[in-house]
């Protein structure tokens, strides 16, 4: 019999995850990170879980539908597909942005994302390519949130602030101070930028999305060349955007 | 029943699994209280795993109520098969939507259910009854008679089994009338169903084969009563799904 209190033993040392819910959790991102389909052998290395636990795990999640055996490997189950589509956050977000994201492509060609934050990084719900060839554009893509310009959108509007500072935390002291005026203006503008920060020869504007009462649910950004695409024009349209969102997400 | 007794004995992913599904086939929250009742589990120790599961992104909450959290989303998005499926059905799918005007759709069956993966909506939509990851007994929908009557008599047995629950006067709830149908379905290659599901609503479906000749899932046309019916809309439809089942042979396995 398992017990409850194994959520709360305390973590070890070694990376390996110890209470049920960290594995379970870690066995789902090392099927994602091995590009969808794994051995339990890799989920192994990558959890750092014995494989004798792994395989006993997988025969359990797998009778419960959260992942599935195929000839190639284990994968992830249709449990997980039902219940992300029924994700609360997600859902409300796409549905009041998908217009409006679809427009603002269509306004300035470039590519669009929105975001929700996860973690230390930012998933992406929706994304439609612009003339960024290199970039992939499916839903449920990671990408660090200190960095980018979504990532500072929303931070800067989080009310959270033990949320900026986790994230936060890797900064030493003059760039921490940086990254605190950095928040600030981005709050003052309500956009954040990130030319070339995180990929070279990329400009990024983002703007966060708010609820109708304020609290920020996540960002809408959008990216292109850095040597074609003016932030400073795109800005206002990105901005345009968000508000036009929270402004759809109030109750008819 | 889950009674104390089961409590105490279920794993902690039986827990994991109670308070998921305790959450409807809507977005809706919950609170603690009626996530405990929903889970049949004691409170206290609902609060605790939704404080895990909150901290690990699986469940959001807002002020004291729970949702279902994004990184199921994110996890949603992974699932190898859907995300398959629909990239290899969707332009078809588009295709089917742009010619008909109504919202096409394609499902899986899994158990006795089918599993809707994608939804191509016709523009001014009225709102298709199936949602993206949106789960319907088979016999009471076309996806569903679609793809059993392509199917072997085990698996229809299975559902036959499962006791063809009525979801509206008109839902097929004798097996030798779904039988029957099924025959008749394997024959026209095209499945009708008429408010079988929901009042006001119908549907047609086809299946999408593999090269076998087993099917892997199913594209249908569903709308207003009124709108749905006829050769011509059967006819686009059964050939939007010979469409993807030529296509499936050039690809190999698909499910």
């Amino acid at each position: 019999m398992s017990s409850l209190a194994e959520w709360n033993a305390p973590g070890a040392a070694v990376p390996a995850p110890k209470s049920m819910l960290g594995r379970i959790i870690a066995v789902f991102d090392a099927v994602k990170e091995s590009g969808g389909c794994a051995s339990i052998t890799d989920i192994a290395l990558r959890t750092a879980l014995p494989k004798s636990t792994v395989s006993r795990l997988v025969t359990e999640l797998t009778a419960q539908r959260y992942l599935s055996r195929t000839e190639e490997g284990i994968v992830l189950g249709l449990r997980l597909f039902e219940l992300g589509a029924r994700a609360s956050l997600p859902r409300r977000l796409i549905g009041a942005a998908a217009p409006v994201i679809r427009n603002l492509r269509e306004t300035t060609g470039e590519r669009i994302v929105l975001w929700v934050q996860q973690g230390d990084d930012m998933v992406s719900l929706a994304a439609l390519p612009g003339r960024l060839p290199t970039l992939p554009t499916a839903a449920g893509m990671r990408s660090p949130a200190l960095t980018t310009a979504s990532g500072k959108a929303y931070l800067a509007f989080c009310d959270d602030q033990r949320i900026v500072n986790r994230i936060s935390a890797p900064l030493v002291d003059g760039a921490a101070r940086r990254f605190r005026d950095e928040l600030t203006s981005v709050r003052a503008a309500a956009v954040a930028m990130d030319i070339e920060k995180s990929y070279p020869g990329i400009a990024a504007v983002a703007s966060p999305v708010l609820s109708p009462d304020r609290v920020v649910l996540g960002a809408i950004s959008l990216a292109g060349p850095s040597d074609g695409m003016d932030p400073f024009r795109a800005a206002p349209l990105v901005r345009a955007a968000s508000v036009s969102v929270t402004r759809r997400l109030a109750p008819a | 029943m889950r009674t104390a007794a089961w409590t105490s004995a279920v794993t902690v992913l039986d827990r994991i699994t109670a308070v998921f599904d305790a959450f409807g086939e809507h977005d809706e929250g919950l609170g603690v209280s009626e996530l405990a009742r929903h889970a049949n589990l004691p409170k206290s120790s609902i609060s605790r795993i939704a404080g895990e599961l909150v901290e690990q992104g699986l469940l959001d909450r807002e002020g004291d109520t729970f949702y279902l959290g994004a990184r199921l989303f994110e996890f949603g998005q992974t699932v190898e098969r859907p995300r398959r499926l629909r990239h290899f059905a969707y332009p078809v799918m588009a295709g089917l939507r742009d010619l008909t005007s109504q919202s096409v759709q394609l499902a899986v069956l899994d158990g006795t259910d089918v599993v809707f993966l994608a939804i191509a909506r016709s523009e001014p939509a009225i709102r298709p009854h199936a949602r993206i990851g949106g789960r319907l007994p088979a016999h009471a929908t076309a996806v569903g008679k679609a793809i059993m009557a392509f199917s072997p008599p085990e698996l229809v047995e299975e559902v036959v089994q499962g006791g063809l629950a009525p979801r509206t006067p008109h839902t097929i709830t004798a097996s030798d009338s779904l039988v029957r149908e099924l025959l008749q379905i394997r024959g026209a290659g095209v499945a009708t169903e008429r408010e079988e599901c929901v009042i006001g609503r119908s549907c047609m479906a086809s299946p999408v084969l593999a090269p076998g000749g087993e099917p892997f899932a199913a594209i249908s046309v569903a709308g207003s009563s009124s709108d749905i019916g006829g050769e011509h809309l059967a006819a686009a439809v059964r050939a939007a799904a010979a469409t993807l089942s030529h296509r499936a042979a050039g690809l190999g396995r698909m499910n």
